[in-house]
This record gives C-alpha cells, sequence and structure tokens, in this order.
C-alpha cells in the first residue's frame, strides 16, 4: 500500500491531498510517533532492567538460542538451559531463576517440569512482557539426583 | 526549496534519536552477537550457513562496530541513517510529499527503521 501511494505521488507529480490535509496527517503521523518514542510503556521488552536486577552470583535458567540480550547486558552472567535434564541437578539449588522468554516457543513446559522436580512459584516480576520468576525448591535434597 | 527539504530530513533524523538507546531485543543481541564473536569469514563460513539472511548485514555491521563500538545506539545509527537516504530516494522519485510520507510515518518508518537487526 505503501509503495502504491508513493507511485502515484509519482505518476500524478502532485500529493494526492490538498495541503492542509498533507499537513494534518503529517501532524497525526508525528503525534503518534511522540506517543510512542517519548512513553517508555510502548517500547520493546526491558532487558536492561531485568538484567540489572539480576544476582551475579545465581546462574540463570532459560531457553539459551534466546539469551543474546542477557549476554550482551552481562557475559559474565551464567545461563543453564530450561530443560528437565538440567534443572535441579546442582547442589544448593534451593532457589533458582528462571526466565521463560520463548519457552513456549519452543515447546518447553517449565513449569510442569518445575512443579515435577518439587519446586513452587515465590516470585515473579515483569519487564515490559518480559517475566522474570524465581522458584524454590520444597525438598531440596531431593532435587539433587 | 531546498532550505525545507533540509529542515524536514533534520527533523526527521531527531525524531529518530528519541530513545535510541533502549534496552536491546533478541534480534539486535543477536547481531551484537554475532559482529563481537565471529571475524569477517567466519560470518560468511560459520554463522550464515546457519541463518536464513544474507551475510551483508552481519559484514557491514562488523565493519561498523569496529569502528564505532557496541553500545545500543552504535548499533541502532546505521538503520537511522539508511532509513534517511532511503527518504532522499523517496523525494527523488516523488517529491516532498512523498518523501514527507515516508519519513515521519510512525508505523514502519519510525519505529522499525531503528532497529539494529534485519
Amino acid at each position: 500500500m505503501m509503495v502504491t501511494m508513493l507511485l502515484t505521488f509519482s505518476i500524478l507529480g502532485k500529493p494526492l491531498l490538498h495541503r492542509s490535509s498533507g499537513a494534518g496527517l503529517i501532524g497525526v503521523f508525528l503525534m503518534f510517533s511522540l506517543i510512542y518514542l517519548l512513553i517508555p510503556q510502548f517500547h520493546r521488552e526491558d532487558w536492561k532492567s531485568l538484567v540489572k536486577s539480576l544476582p551475579s552470583n545465581k546462574p540463570v535458567y532459560m531457553i539459551t538460542s534466546s539469551s543474546d540480550v542477557l549476554r550482551y547486558y552481562n557475559n559474565s552472567l551464567k545461563v543453564i538451559p530450561l530443560r528437565s535434564d538440567f534443572i535441579g541437578t546442582t547442589v544448593g539449588q534451593e532457589e533458582i531463576i528462571v526466565i521463560p522468554y520463548t519457552a513456549e516457543i519452543h515447546g518447553v513446559d517449565y513449569q510442569k517440569i518445575l512443579q515435577e522436580k518439587n519446586y513452587r512459584l515465590v516470585n515473579k516480576k515483569v519487564f515490559r512482557g518480559l517475566e522474570l520468576e524465581h522458584w524454590a525448591n520444597l525438598n531440596p535434597t531431593e532435587a539433587v539426583k | 526549496m531546498k532550505y525545507k527539504i533540509l529542515i524536514i530530513f533534520a527533523i526527521a533524523f531527531f525524531i529518530r534519536l528519541i530513545a535510541l538507546n533502549q534496552s536491546l531485543w533478541l534480534d539486535e543481541a543477536t547481531t551484537a552477537r554475532v559482529v563481537q564473536q565471529y571475524n569477517y569469514q567466519e560470518i560468511i563460513t560459520k554463522f550464515s550457513p546457519n541463518d536464513f539472511h544474507p551475510p551483508f548485514y552481519y559484514l557491514f555491521m562488523k565493519l561498523w562496530t569496529n569502528i564505532v563500538g557496541y553500545s545500543e545506539v552504535a548499533l541502532r545509527m546505521p538503520s537511522v541513517l539508511f532509513s534517511l537516504a532511503t527518504g532522499c530516494v523517496v523525494y527523488l522519485i516523488t517529491g516532498i510529499w512523498g518523501a514527507v510520507f515516508f519519513l515521519f510515518n510512525p508505523l514502519i518508518f519510525i519505529t522499525h527503521k531503528r532497529q539494529g537487526c534485519i
């Protein structure tokens, strides 16, 4: 549609709209652009704030192929695959941090996996659509197998 | 007339700079990882065969980031400059109204043409 309109401008050699209507349309464009740009709620996922809120000494469980942003903002964070064979296999993991970003797309039912391993959701924060979950193990000795 | 065009492009440029340092998202961070992790040859031989985009954008970004760094603004600036360059082409083809329509369209040219990814 955009190309068609631009070509129409070119073929006719004059604007489709009257000058005042065109100015009005540009005013509407500018208004919506500024609303988007100036109000952070409309921006994309806030990885920057999420990474700042993470403790540096705890590993993060997530889909590793989607962890580029996490590594960009903090390359020293330990990222562990959000998979059944990795969860609960390390001693001292009474509480773990999970970022379930793209888990659904990858078909990983992480909630079921964690519940089966006696973990329970204890805290959840949202960073503009990006979820950060804390899961606690109800029975830590059984998780290490 | 030339003065008017310069003002229009200056406004379009400054609008694109607003919140340019907002958080990266996945595809942009992938660009950052690729240009940090691979050299020019490896982008072609190791990364591209497993990706569905041609390698030229990443090769250009490798060159660009070697010069200006890996910050959010640095990663997004080529998209800003190329969108303005596209605006110049649109201006030459369609005239001032076409260029204005292109440069200030909020759905496409403000949001997508400032991202550090393909």
